[in-house]
């Protein structure tokens, strides 16, 4: 009755949209589907295709020029590919290109593999590759640059050899013959026990200078090559370390080619390398490399570093002389 | 009549909230669905580019070295606490040097993207982009020298169930807000509605004139001073009906007084003839009829007897002035001539002199104030009448022993007060006044000529504790030229 008293007539009744409730509806299946649309399935995996042959033109034939851990493999890298660039400068038919070297070990090992058709390998190296299949074409100039550098911190109070006992001593690697089987030689012909001392190999000629400055080592051992190198990089370690002796020098590294390279093409590179001298580019590289030039030579050149590798291998321990002559 | 109109108030309220939080949470998530997808999209691209950059870096030694145990590893390392579907290290001609999976070794990248990789910008990028995957390709670069490719492949499925679970979680909300929205507007119109019911209903009270139940009020809002103004509204109301019924009645009384007065006017017509008549006929109609008598006895005394009849000639003289006298106490009775010619206080005076004469067992007491101007003719006429009146009611009808006048001035009044200590009669109101007899029009005549002239009266009284008549009049003078009429308006 209450109701019925106060119902408006269908004249005075507010309008009421009838649309609304169907446009509501529409939009809340709009939502949903596009809510629903929008989901993205993740019923597959993708990967690349994969094939038996490069979408690429091929290069031709490609030599790997692989280096010995003179340095490590970046900065080894930076110093060496402008000689790489000369060198395939003058390649008719083949391409080269630099392979580097973690470490003396996977080197050597690759090495006697076979892996590398061409090796900038030190000379105990070079030995050992001539009897796993590779000849030698060239080598680096500049022998008397070939000796062993023994250094220690300036503040580290050694001055004599006897000072050495008891101490730290840092090589690269067993094999290293400038910077490890070298001076080893030096201070044992000069009195020193090699069982007094503590010796670490460390892995490269940086790492030896590094474990130096750090006093991670009291003495380390190096060739002049990475020495002036990292001098010339880092000044501020001449104030920090002193060279307490040098090695009498022997012949530097060689060149080597697997022995299935033709002819034709060891000697164009070998001839590239040799011809560096001749331009102002090829002896800005042969500078920046702190070499004055590459020379051609046989395996006879290296008779002076038999003779070394025999008296070594005799005067020390197997473990340090893991090389054989 | 339209389905949707049959809908009550609230359901459409309910409806329309619950819609409307509905579309409100589907584009706030839908938008945040979005956003969020392109968020984890460009997230997880740039995180794979960035990752593909970085085992690049890591990867160049271990490449110029061709040192593939250890880019494996370095590989595998690098993507060990990352999402990756694979990870590869090629060469500049596309040959994989190490995948995440072992059997693609030495294999080729091939396809139209690996064609635009290997021979397009050297940088980091997405190489390749589906639905399901990102790859990214960074490239291994020393000494401006390309050596190679790291590429990584993320699968976008995390990316996908992230999606999902907020989609979830958002059509949750949704109906959460839903629910809400709903249950809310529902509370609110249950709130709204209980009020507007009780106004709903105090509006058929309204209707069936029942006013005087207020509606309770509930709510402090808007609705709540709807109903507030409702019941001030019916208050009012009631307040009108109960002055229009209070007007009806003194109209009714007022009616049925005029009826009374002019029955009484009548009827006061008809004695005051009748006492004319007997006047008339008592007093003159027997002092003519002797004065005639002596006429015709002194024409024959003259002749005879000239001492008797000088003698009756003065008798009769006597008789004519009584016979004037008896007609000036008739005419003054109709209208007090003598009014005009004395003004109010000295009437008053002489009225109450005359009537002590006449009534021997009543003492008359005054107070006279003098005016110093003539009052208006028929104020004094009105007061005069009104004097008359009570007089007439006190010797009548009071068994008074004493009456007490007064004239004054008050303020704007003229003030005449008759009281007398009679036996009084017993006034339930103010405006109670006793009616007249038959014979009078009483004390609501008095009040009436007041009225008349817009003055007032106030009649005090108890039983044996006589009886007070003041009248207030307005204080016009002669010579002011303001009619009654003109007094208020």
């Amino acid at each position: 009755m209450l109701t019925t008293a106060v119902e408006p007539t269908e004249d005075e009744s507010p309008s009421y949209r009838p649309w609304l409730l169907p446009l509501y509806a529409v939009l809340m299946l709009g939502g949903f589907l596009f809510s629903m649309m929008t989901t993205p399935d993740n019923d597959k995996a993708n990967y690349p295709e994969y094939g038996n042959h490069s979408v690429c033109a091929q290069e031709g034939v490609v030599y790997r020029f692989a280096v010995h851990p003179l340095y490590n493999p970046r900065r080894l890298f930076s110093v060496f590919i402008r000689m790489m660039d000369k060198i395939n400068s003058q390649a008719c038919g083949f391409k080269v290109r630099l392979v580097a070297s973690r470490n003396y070990q996977s080197f050597e090992a690759r090495t006697r593999q076979n892996d590398f058709e061409i090796t900038l390998s030190n000379p105990s190296q070079a030995l050992q590759a001539v009897k796993h299949g590779y000849r030698i074409i060239g080598k680096m100039g500049d022998d008397s640059q070939f000796c062993g550098i023994i250094f220690a911190r300036r503040d580290s109070g050694i001055t004599d050899i006897a000072d050495l006992k008891g101490k730290i001593l840092a090589f690269p690697s067993p094999t290293a013959l400038a910077a490890t089987m070298m001076p080893l030689y030096y201070l044992h012909n000069r009195g020193l026990d090699i069982k007094d001392t503590d010796i670490h190999f460390v892995g490269s000629q940086e790492s030896v200078i590094m474990n130096v400055v750090l006093g991670n080592a009291d003495v380390g051992a190096t060739w002049p090559m990475p020495w002036q190198l990292l001098m010339r990089e880092r000044p501020e370690f001449n104030n920090i370390l002193k060279i307490l002796w040098k090695t009498p020098s022997l012949v530097n590294n060689a060149i080597l080619v697997r022995d299935d390279m033709p002819e034709k093409d060891a000697r164009i590179i070998m001839d590239a390398l040799v011809d560096l001298v001749n331009s102002p580019d090829g002896r800005e590289i042969l500078h920046e490399f702190t070499l004055s030039h590459f020379e051609r030579c046989t395996i006879d050149t290296y008779q002076p570093v038999v003779n070394f590798m025999k008296d070594y291998v005799s005067t020390f321990p197997k473990e340090l002389s893991v090389l054989q002559p | 009549m339209n389905k949707n109109k049959t809908l009550s108030v609230r359901t459409k309220l309910v409806v329309n909230v619950t819609l409307v939080h509905f579309v409100l949470m589907s584009i706030f998530v839908v938008d945040v669905y979005q956003r969020q997808k392109i968020f984890l999209a460009t997230e997880a691209e740039s995180s794979t580019v960035n990752f593909s950059r970085l085992i690049a870096e890591n990867m160049s030694s271990w490449l110029l070295s061709e040192d593939i145990m250890g880019m494996d590893e370095v590989l595998r390392a690098s993507v060990k606490d990352f999402t990756a579907t694979y990870a590869a290290v090629v060469e500049t001609d596309g040959r994989v040097l190490v995948h995440s999976n072992p059997s693609q070794q030495g294999r080729y990248i091939t396809g139209p993207e690996a064609i635009v990789l290997l021979r397009g910008r050297k940088q980091a990028h997405i190489w390749r982009k589906d639905s399901t995957s990102i790859h990214a390709a960074a490239p291994v670069i020393i000494e401006n020298r390309h050596l190679g490719w790291v590429l990584l492949g993320t699968d976008l499925g995390r990316v996908s169930t992230q999606l999902q679970t907020l989609r979830n979680q958002g059509i949750a909300y949704t109906v959460l807000a839903m629910v809400i929205g709903g249950l809310a507007a529902w509370l609110l119109a249950s709130s709204i509605f209980r009020q507007i019911h009780r106004i709903m209903e105090g509006v058929a009270r309204l209707r069936s004139n029942q006013l005087t139940k207020h509606i309770p009020i509930i709510a402090n809002d808007e609705i709540g001073h709807i109903a507030s103004a409702l019941n001030g509204a019916m208050d009012s109301l009631q307040s009108s009906r109960n002055e229009l019924q209070r007007e009806i009645r003194e109209h009714m009384d007022a009616e049925e007084r005029i009826h009374h007065l002019t029955r009484n006017i009548m009827m006061g017509n008809e004695e005051e003839r009748r006492r004319i008549g007997h006047d008339l006929h008592d007093e003159f109609g027997q002092s003519v009829a002797g004065f005639v008598f002596g006429l015709h006895t002194m024409k024959e005394l003259i002749v005879k007897d000239r001492d008797g009849a000088s003698e009756l000639c003065a008798k009769l003289a006597e008789c004519a002035e009584r016979l004037g006298e008896d007609i000036r106490r008739v005419a003054a009775h109709q209208y007090p001539v003598a009014l005009e010619h004395l003004g109010l206080p000295l009437m008053i005076k002489a009225f109450l002199q005359e009537h002590g004469q006449q009534h021997a067992n009543l003492t008359f007491t005054s107070k006279i104030t003098a005016l110093e101007k003539r009052l208006a003719p028929y104020i004094e006429l009105t007061a005069f009448r009104i004097l008359q009146e009570a007089m007439s009611n006190i010797i009548r009808h009071s068994e008074a022993t004493e009456v007490f006048v007064t004239l004054d001035i008050m303020h704007e009044w003229i003030f005449l007060c008759i009281k007398d200590n009679g036996k009084g009669f017993r006034q339930q109101t103010e405006y109670d006044l006793p009616r007249g007899d038959v014979t009078g029009i009483g004390l609501l005549g008095m009040a009436e000529r007041a009225s008349s002239v817009e003055g007032y009266l106030e009649v005090t009284s108890a039983p044996n504790q006589g009886c007070t008549v003041d009248v207030f009049l307005p204080l016009l003078f002669v010579t002011e030229k303001r009619t009654p009429g003109e007094r208020h308006g």
